[in-house]
């Protein structure tokens, strides 16, 4: 038994100006103790994947698919259920720090309050506990950080506030969405260094669009476009070798790797393009491409959803 | 081209305990003609401060500013204004510079309007921008929350380009952009370099691009530049201690308990190098001299007493055998 599988999950959003298709058809599924690294440009709904694993998506949603955590279905239970299974045994660890956490409490209470409600520890010692947290994040003296506010922190601090947050009531499984944005270099380091030590024995699911964090965490790299998945492949073969144009596209716009970038924009997702998504930016286009659209392909033990290996 | 001594700027705060924030300190550095000069450092270590004074966006607090033969420090608000088209400003963030009632077109129409054009020749101008930085000619109808922020920051290069400026100060163009967009926004501003023979000051806390983009970087912290050199020298031998940490990571910096934002005026018992609380050779001479920017190879500069000592003791060690 896998202990997460997505199949076939899709969520469009209805708007004014028409249905988006955040996410289409998307397959995934992450073994016990493995980190998985979502990866994609901005839009490409990787982030609503997270969150509908949480299930945090608004109730307007049209949703479709089957999310399986550990042989259950976390759309069939009850909200109260789900509720209780959130924080305890999935962790979420937010984008943007700045925007995550409640300017009017002290950090020490918002790292508490997880631990009150799903492990029903009494305040002061929840307090206490949240201290222990800030330490193991690598804060500087918790016992005063434990009783300041947000804006008393720096960036980086912050993120590190959110952390300890996402790993309050030990949760088993943790999606981390995004946790190095808007980070400086140095600091950036850190953080990968103490997601790496949080890490051990956990299973992940890290959302980035920076390839160096994937490298750095990651056992299996998944990489989507559009909405839906064009790759997946263990980490280390996939920053070898990459099948998928677009993430070879994607690969190459990284400095490191020569500044060669995929030419246009990704497109709308409410205006998908016709067969192939990737078809209109790809050098390998073929009439097959622009009419059908391509399915998952194993190719060497990974996948890919390409033409040119089917 | 450009020629920047002791610059400095300091925000003063407070009404009954002033703090000081010396957000520039002391500054000196040139650019050539046609060169890139890169200027990597952490957020809040006073680059972008930097940026905006060396162009007089804000006014720097003391020091000399020689552009093109002139200093324009001295200049007065007419004469400055002569000057500003040919020194010219990308920010970071496209959305916000551009001005949501106008449309792309009507933007970059706006310094061509200035400089005194006819509205044919605007016009036709416009559609030559908009082509040259990779937009299409539909695009010029449309408004900035249309377009995406790579598309957006484009339209931002051909407002720039408009005016025909020498020298341009691009302040972290590509950081709110996703990689793949950043890496065609680089290009492209480096084609126009090409083309039009810029000189650019470029700011970005990602020393990776800087090998991309630039001929020569300087690195800052807290209000100094540290390190300044050839791009292939700094990567090769990095040799001031927070530029190994730039590039490597070597060193354990934890987060520290000074905070970034510049050096405060603390009297005597702030350490006179900046760097000291988190530096690993860190020595009691640290704490009395304040370090100079000082050669230590044929095309470096390095401001620490450590391993400026190395340095001169090598080449003495030299001079005797």
């Amino acid at each position: 038994m896998n202990f997460l599988t997505i199949s076939n999950l899709y969520v469009n959003f209805p708007t004014e100006d028409g249905l988006v298709k955040a996410v289409n058809g998307v397959d995934l599924s992450i073994a016990e103790s493995e980190i998985v690294g979502l990866i994609g440009e901005s839009g490409s709904g990787k982030s609503v994947l997270g969150l509908s694993i949480m299930r945090l998506l608004q109730d307007d949603v049209i949703f479709k698919g089957d999310i399986l955590y550990r042989g259950k279905n976390l759309y069939s239970i009850e909200k109260e259920d789900m509720r209780k299974l959130r924080g305890k045994e999935i962790g979420m660890i937010l984008q943007n720090p700045g925007s995550s956490l409640n300017p009017v409490l002290t950090v020490g209470f918002q790292i508490a309050e997880p631990l009150m409600l799903h492990k029903h520890v009494k305040g002061s010692l929840a307090i206490e506990m949240a201290k222990e947290l800030l330490g193991r994040v690598k804060i500087k003296e918790p016992s005063k950080r434990v009783k300041e506010y947000p804006h008393q922190y720096s960036g980086g601090m912050k993120e590190r506030a959110i952390i300890a947050m996402g790993i309050a009531s030990e949760p088993r499984f943790i999606i981390a969405d995004e946790p190095t944005k808007g980070l400086d270099v140095t600091v950036k380091r850190n953080i990968v260094k103490l997601l790496k030590e949080i890490s051990d024995k956990k299973t992940m699911l890290i959302i980035t669009h920076d390839l160096g964090v994937a490298e750095e965490l990651c056992d299996r790299i998944a990489v989507m476009y559009a909405g839906e998945l064009v790759e997946i492949a263990p980490v280390t073969s996939i920053f070898e070798s990459q099948l998928h144009p677009y993430t070879q596209g994607f690969f190459n716009s990284l400095p490191a790797r020569g500044l060669k970038p995929v030419k246009g924009n990704s497109p709308s997702l409410i205006d998908l393009p016709d067969g192939c998504r990737f078809h209109p930016r790809c050098t390998h286009c073929t009439d097959r491409c622009r009419k059908e659209h391509p399915s998952m392909v194993e190719k060497n033990s990974r996948l890919v959803r390409c033409f040119l290996y089917a | 081209m450009l020629e920047v001594t002791g610059l400095k700027k300091t925000f003063t705060s407070g009404i009954i305990s002033r703090t000081v924030t010396r957000a520039v300190d002391d500054v000196s550095f040139f650019i050539e003609k046609g060169e890139t000069l890169g200027l990597v450092g952490q957020s809040g270590c006073g680059k972008s401060t930097l940026g905006q004074c060396v162009l007089r966006l804000i006014e720097p607090t003391a020091g000399k500013i020689v552009f093109n033969g002139t200093d324009i420090t001295a200049l007065d608000n007419r004469a400055l204004n002569s000057i500003r088209p040919s020194m010219q400003m990308i920010f970071q963030n496209p959305d916000s510079s551009l001005d949501p009632k106008m449309t792309i077109g009507q933007s970059i129409a706006e310094p061509l309007k200035l400089k005194g054009n006819n509205r044919e020749k605007t016009e036709s101008k416009v559609v030559e921008l908009i082509k040259q930085v990779g937009l299409n000619p539909e695009h010029i109808h449309r408004f900035p929350h249309q377009l995406s922020g790579g598309q957006n920051q484009r339209a931002v290069i051909a407002r720039v380009l408009a005016l025909e400026p020498i020298f341009i100060v691009a302040d972290e163009p590509t950081a709110s952009l996703d990689i793949s967009v950043q890496a065609q926004i680089l290009n492209l501003l480096k084609d126009l370099k090409e083309e039009y023979n810029l000189t650019m000051l470029f700011i970005s806390h990602d020393l990776e691009l800087m090998k991309h983009m630039c001929d020569r970087v300087a690195v800052m912290y807290r209000g100094k530049i540290v390190e300044t050199g050839k791009i292939e020298d700094i990567f090769q031998h990095p040799l001031h201690p927070y530029t190994k940490l730039l590039l490597t990571g070597d060193s354990d910096l934890e987060i520290s308990t000074v905070d970034y934002k510049g050096t405060k005026n603390q009297g005597t018992k702030n350490p006179v190098c900046s760097y000291y609380f988190e530096c690993p050779l860190r020595s009691k001479a640290c704490l009395t001299e304040t370090p100079e920017l000082k050669k230590a190879s044929s095309n470096q500069l390095v401001a620490c007493h450590q391993i400026l000592k190395n340095v001169s003791g090598n080449t003495i060690r030299m001079e005797n055998k």
